[in-house]
């Protein structure tokens, strides 16, 4: 499935190492155009400036968590079509449901490799 | 015939002045129980020393894992970056595999560390089993001979902490209930 590589992707996560994680393997899979945030409000601010092509956020974030930036994310008249995926540790059946009814994409439970990262980036970004 | 049986005991009665008195003295020689048993579980041991030294121990562990991987990352970009050829290319492939080896050592350390700790939480499990124990407490019950369910302490912190991890639906990962990627796929998939 082709994978426009160069649209801007934001990943979110308070845990700088696993934005470098995620930041490699983007990189492997050929994006270049990558950014992070921290958490939800820090993540809003960069939406609002730039029109990424997705969205990468964990969960489990504060103050505000990756479940709220997403419900913002799709209250926003601006950023409610942007394509967003949840890449968490949080795995329990009520978040996978919520997530989905909030409008998530799609969903990768941590910890997870290369291979399921670009599956669901082409599944829901893939043309 | 005793006295009880020919007088009813009444508060007011003179010649049960042993009664209160006897109840007093139960209470005092319970409440004397109590205090030893709270000595005995060394409360302010395990708030200034115990736990002061589990997040210290806690702390090096998250220090520890948090530089090998950046060892471990800084060694996987150098390996994907690099642009040199045969014998260069195949120094540097050394280069980083050592650095890899050594970074693994903090698995040691840690290891030891949290050894530590797992043996700081048995003792303090130990001692409030025995506390329980001596002051006859059962699971959220009320002590022996009082009647319903208590209140169990619970910090400002604590508190806010635990409403807040349910309203935002955070429990961190792994545990009871944490589903595979496997599941989480059909559910997307079956979920409206």
């Amino acid at each position: 499935m082709a994978l426009d590589t160069s649209m801007p992707i934001l990943v979110v996560d308070d845990y700088q190492t696993m934005v470098r994680i995620i930041k490699n393997l983007l990189k492997q899979l050929g994006f270049e155009d990558v950014d992070d945030a921290a958490d939800g409000t820090a993540a809003l601010d960069k939406l609002k400036q730039k029109n990424y092509g997705l969205v990468l956020s964990d969960w489990n974030l504060e103050p505000m968590t990756g479940y709220e930036l997403l419900r913002q994310v799709r209250s926003d008249d601006g950023l409610r079509a942007t394509p967003f995926i949840m890449v968490t540790a949080e795995s329990k059946t009520e978040n996978v449901i919520a997530a989905k009814k909030a409008g998530v994409n799609n969903y990768i439970v941590k910890p997870f490799n290369a291979q399921t990262l670009k599956s669901k980036i082409e599944a829901v970004c893939g043309a | 015939m005793p006295h009880s049986v020919l007088r009813p005991a009444a508060p007011s009665d003179p010649a049960d002045r042993g009664g209160p008195a006897r109840e007093i003295g139960t209470v005092a020689a319970r409440m004397a129980e109590l205090r030893t048993a709270i000595s005995r579980l060394g409360v302010l041991d395990i708030a200034e020393t115990k736990l002061g030294a589990v997040q210290l121990d806690i702390n090096d562990v998250l220090a520890s894992t948090r530089s090998a991987a950046d060892t471990i990352l800084e060694a996987a970009e150098d390996l994907l970056a690099a642009t040199q050829t045969g014998n260069d290319y195949r120094m540097l492939v050394e280069q980083r595999m050592f650095a890899l080896m050594e970074a693994c050592s903090f698995q040691d350390l840690t290891g030891q560390r949290l050894q530590r700790v797992t043996h700081t939480l048995q003792a303090m499990e130990e001692r409030l089993r025995i506390f329980a124990s001596a002051v006859k407490a059962g699971h959220g019950t009320a002590l022996s001979g009082e009647v319903g369910p208590v209140t169990v302490f619970q910090g400002e912190v604590e508190r806010q902490r635990a409403a807040w991890n349910d309203a935002n639906m955070v429990h961190g990962p792994g545990g009871a209930g944490a589903i595979p990627q496997e599941t989480v796929d059909w559910l997307f998939a079956t979920t409206s």
